[in-house]
């Protein structure tokens, strides 16, 4: 016998794979040999070669490749019935591994729990602005600015170009100008409510589907007539049936109300309580340069069918009319369109209208949520893994009677997306907890409503079977990789003890994960403490608060001083403690531009009772040539030429009025912590007050207190008797701090559970993989201790470099952070968080290494020894 | 199709019949190339062979291995009964087209 081209045959072994080819080589060869006496070698080679490539496409090949890898148990063609096969070994699979499937159901759950957050929170801003009808028609106008080559992208646009681009065109069929420099405070009883309101026009109920429920869109053609939404209607009127009654607000006067809007969806970027007429104020001013330039808060929608690109063009052709106008000012505008259902979620322009969530804002929670949940994908694949142990001899007799690797990939992927489905019902669970916090410390996050369409209940599996897949795809492939034989003698082939340098890394990370939000819990604790503490300058102990309904000052001072345990009472238009929604613009001659400045209005007792210090001047405010005002060391501050300048009269302008400085109040914290120290005016105005501050001597406050509402009740019958301690609503203030604690607690909560799993299946697999080890230090003398230490030296090794990593990371994140929300910080990172953190991860970690070797330690090593 | 035979398929069985005993794919073959004078590779004739077993013309079975093939066995081919019955009906249906032929097919 010859040798035939060696190259060729090992070629036709792997083109056939496991068909048998012993009858086909056998042929090639005779006919090799055949040829070789005839036609001589090289003819011969080249003969078997081209037999052998001709021989590894033919049919007969294939034909016996595809009965080769189906035995008589599998039919390729049946898939319905093997994946309900696949279903049922799953199922049998998950009920036997309790242990297991418990850990990875509940680490995958909590991972995809903010992820579900995030989906729902994108499938809901899809359905922005959808309700309107033709939708997909309205536009608006869109400015970009170039100034000096700083580029600024406006959501808003100048109303001359609007007026030209209507006076121009056919093609727009509808069209409304909204501006949203509305800010109405509304007098109510205690506390006037801050409203937000757009300048529009009666069309802007015809371009937007925002129905009326009373009343009629002409009415805001009257400039003193206003809109007003349900929710509004009710809140100040406890009834819808409102129509000509008047609302007072503290600056734009008296609003008669000429219609209220039926409820309307949340899922719109409008966010307004009342519409009032545009051209009832200068803000609709449209002629000449301010037209042009002083665009800001002007917005223009309108709807078209033409497409975008017309429209684009269109408007860039207008808009260069008033080029010149931006010229003078030195900047380049250009003008763009933007659809109203690619407003949410979108990019982020400056000047914007209404609630956008933009695309930066939701990469960043995306990022978030994959953080949570790629730990947990990795913690199953890890599991998945170290389980291997256990299914080898399932996949050992699946193989030899005939299962292609295939199937074993498919088995495992159907049992990674049942185990996600699982996850999912739980994860569900976690998400409709989770959402009501998430709502309340967004802003703007009511106008989500989170319903469980069908939509998103399909997106929701969708996107667990994805993560299943995903997540399942690695074990899987890992898994059919086993050879038969050495699957049924269960020796794995990878039988290493140690465990690779990324799967390491992955629970490195972890551990710096859970790390870092246990310190931030404790960061965000001990600066609450330290708020509440802290002094803010004035005083808030024994002081009551009282909402005033009238402003019959005088008589309410005089019955309650007489009241027996009331040392004091003083007056004032905010709460200390509590942020100032009032600004002003001050004037002082050595400036050129004004500052913004916060008002309080108070009584000329306030700065004495509150214990207030003063630098300079007297506290004493009166009305008799000038108004008499008290500013803040931060205000003085910005003036530069009082000290300079002795003799200076310190009249100064405050808005359109003339006021003399007669006092400088030291700095204190009128508004939260969270706010910096503001310029500040205190003006003396009895009608502005809307707070009683009552202090109380301290000795039998209850009686003192019901003494007060007796006289209380003489003076007001009708209203209710509401008083609250300062200090409690100094505390109240900083609730939101509450909200940050339980966003750590959550996240750390979630975080350590995962790293915990993840530990415990890297253990898990450690000590599997060291049973024969275990069982031989044993029998020669070992005890439980040893092989305990033995076994958590590596944890320890990953928990200091953890440790190594986390606490400067801790330092360094928790300090900035803080000292940019905080100007009273507390110090952030301590000692006491880190080494509770720290304990706390390795109690974890060690009891997980402690169960786990327990349970290898207590077997008979006889019994391990004897089952090799 | 179970009863259709195409003519390489024919002239296949035809050759297997022929060898008997010792129809395996070099044999086989090789006879076809000098008999009907056809160039043709392994595989063209290793999948004719397949179709004609799935058909259920053709079984099969492992020889013995000899040492002119590497030790390796030979597969033997072997008609059944139904192929008889498709090469009958074709003859039948050949020579009655012969016989009733209108114009005389004799050559020479």
């Amino acid at each position: 016998m010859h040798k035939a081209p060696k190259l060729a045959t090992k070629l036709f072994h792997w083109a056939s794979g496991q068909a048998q080819n012993e009858d086909l080589l056998g042929d090639l060869q005779e006919l090799y040999e055949d040829k070789l006496e005839s036609k001589g070698e090289f003819r011969a080679r080249l003969f078997y070669w081209l037999e052998v490539i001709k021989l590894s496409f033919s049919y007969a090949l294939r034909k016996r490749k595809k009965d080769r890898s189906f035995s008589n148990y599998y039919s390729g063609q049946k898939l319905n019935t093997m994946i309900l096969n696949y279903i049922k070994i799953s199922i049998r699979n998950i009920k036997k591994q309790k242990l297991f499937t418990g850990l990875n159901v509940f680490g995958l759950a909590l991972g995809m729990s903010v992820a579900l957050l995030c989906l729902a929170m994108v499938s809901d801003l899809k359905q922005f602005d959808r309700f309107h009808q033709d939708s997909e028609d309205i536009y608006r106008i869109t400015t970009k600015l170039t100034t000096s080559g700083d580029r600024n992208h406006f959501a808003s646009s100048p109303p001359a170009l609007a007026e030209l681009l209507r006076n121009s065109t056919q093609q727009i069929t509808n069209s409304a100008v909204i501006n949203d420099h509305f800010f109405p405070t509304i007098k109510s009883l205690g506390e006037p409510i801050q409203m937000y309101g757009y300048y529009t026009e009666p069309s802007f109920l015809e371009l937007f589907d925002f129905k009326l429920q009373r009343g009629n869109a002409n009415v805001i053609d009257n400039p003193r007539s206003v809109i007003i939404t349900h929710e509004l209607a009710e809140k100040l009127f406890n009834s819808t049936d409102v129509i000509g009654k008047t609302v007072e607000t503290e600056r734009d006067g008296i609003f008669e109300i000429g219609g209220v809007l039926a409820p309307f969806p949340q899922r719109t970027h409008f966010k307004f309580d009342l519409l009032a007429n545009i051209s009832g104020t200068n803000r609709g001013n449209n002629i000449g340069a301010a037209g042009w330039t002083d665009f800001s808060g002007n917005y223009f929608y309108f709807k078209s069918e033409a497409s975008k690109g017309d429209l684009e063009t269109m408007v860039g052709n207008l808009g260069q009319s008033g080029q010149a106008f931006f010229d003078l000012e030195s900047s380049q505008a250009s003008y763009h369109i933007q659809a109203i259902t690619e407003i949410n979620p979108g990019p982020n322009y400056s000047d914007r209208i209404g609630v956008i969530f933009g695309y930066d804002g939701l990469l960043y929670f995306i990022g978030v949520s994959l953080m949570v949940l790629i730990p947990a994908c990795f913690n199953y694949i890890n599991m998945a893994i170290a389980n291997t142990l256990n299914r080898t001899k399932e996949i050992g007799i699946r193989k030899i009677i005939g299962s292609p690797n295939k199937f074993i990939i498919r088995q495992f992927l159907v049992e990674t997306i049942i185990v996600c489905i699982i996850s999912l019902l739980l994860s569900t669970v976690l998400f409709n907890l989770i959402k009501g916090e998430f709502t309340s410390m967004l802003v703007g996050a009511e106008a989500l409503t989170f319903e469980m369409t069908p939509l998103v209940i399909i997106m929701f599996l969708g996107f667990a079977i994805l993560t299943g897949l995903v997540t399942g795809v690695l074990p899987a492939l890992y898994l059919a990789r086993i050879a038969p034989i050495s699957a049924i003698n269960n020796r794995t082939s990878n039988k290493k003890v140690s465990i690779s340098g990324f799967r390491k890394g992955l629970l490195v990370f972890q551990f710096i994960l859970s790390l870092s939000f246990m310190i931030g819990i404790g960061v965000v604790l001990r600066q609450y403490s330290h708020t509440i503490t802290y002094d803010p300058g004035f005083a808030k102990e024994n002081r009551i608060i009282l909402p005033l309904e009238s402003n019959n000052v005088a008589v309410l001072q005089n019955e309650l001083q007489a009241i027996n345990g009331v040392e004091d009472i003083s007056f004032s238009s905010n709460i200390p403690g509590l942020p100032l929604n009032k600004t002003n613009y001050f004037y002082s001659d050595d400036l050129t531009d004004s500052i913004l400045v916060r008002e309080v209005y108070i009584s000329e007792e306030f700065i004495d009772k509150m214990n207030l210090k003063m630098v300079w001047g007297e506290s004493q405010l009166s009305n008799i040539q000038f108004e008499q005002v008290l500013v803040n060391e931060k205000l003085l501050s910005l003036l530069n030429n009082i000290e300079n300048n002795p003799q200076d009269s310190l009249i100064r302008q405050l808005a359109d009025k003339q006021v003399q400085i007669v006092g400088i109040v030291a700095d204190y914290n009128h508004e939260p912590l969270n706010e910096r120290i503001e310029p500040m005016v205190m003006r003396l105005n009895e009608s502005a007050y809307n707070y009683a501050i009552i202090e109380l001597n301290g000795v039998n406050g209850d009686a003192t207190l019901a003494n007060i509402e007796a006289a209380w009740n003489k003076l007001q019958p009708e209203s209710q008797f509401q008083p609250r301690y300062l200090e409690s609503i100094v505390a109240q203030s900083y609730d939101f701090m509450f909200t940050a604690m339980k966003i750590f607690g959550f996240l750390a909560l979630i975080s350590i559970t995962i790293s915990s799993l993840g530990l415990l299946g890297m253990v898990v697999y450690s000590t599997e993989n060291r049973r024969k080890e275990v069982a031989i230090r044993k029998i020669l003398g070992a005890n439980a201790m040893t092989l305990f230490g033995n076994l958590s030296g590596m944890f320890l090794k990953l928990w200091l470099i953890a440790l190594l990593i986390a606490i400067p990371g801790a330092y360094f994140f928790y300090d900035n952070l803080f000292v940019n929300i905080y100007n009273k910080f507390s110090g952030g990172v301590h000692f006491a968080e880190v080494f509770v953190s720290s304990l706390l991860t390795i109690i974890i970690g060690l009891s997980a290494i402690f169960w786990q070797s327990r349970r290898i330690i207590r077997i008979n090593p006889a019994e391990n020894l004897r089952n090799d | 199709m179970k009863g259709y035979l195409g003519e390489f398929e024919e002239l296949v069985l035809l050759t297997i019949a022929n060898l008997a005993e010792e129809a395996y794919g070099t044999t086989i073959l090789e006879m076809i190339e000098q008999q009907a004078n056809r160039k043709m590779s392994l595989g063209a004739l290793h999948s004719t062979l397949t179709r004609l077993e799935e058909k259920g013309f053709l079984v099969s079975y492992l020889g013995e291995p000899t040492a002119k093939r590497g030790g390796r066995r030979k597969r033997y081919f072997e008609i059944t009964q139904s192929a008889k019955e498709a090469l009958n009906n074709m003859k039948s249906l050949r020579d009655e087209l012969w016989q009733n032929s209108k114009i005389n097919l004799s050559v020479g």
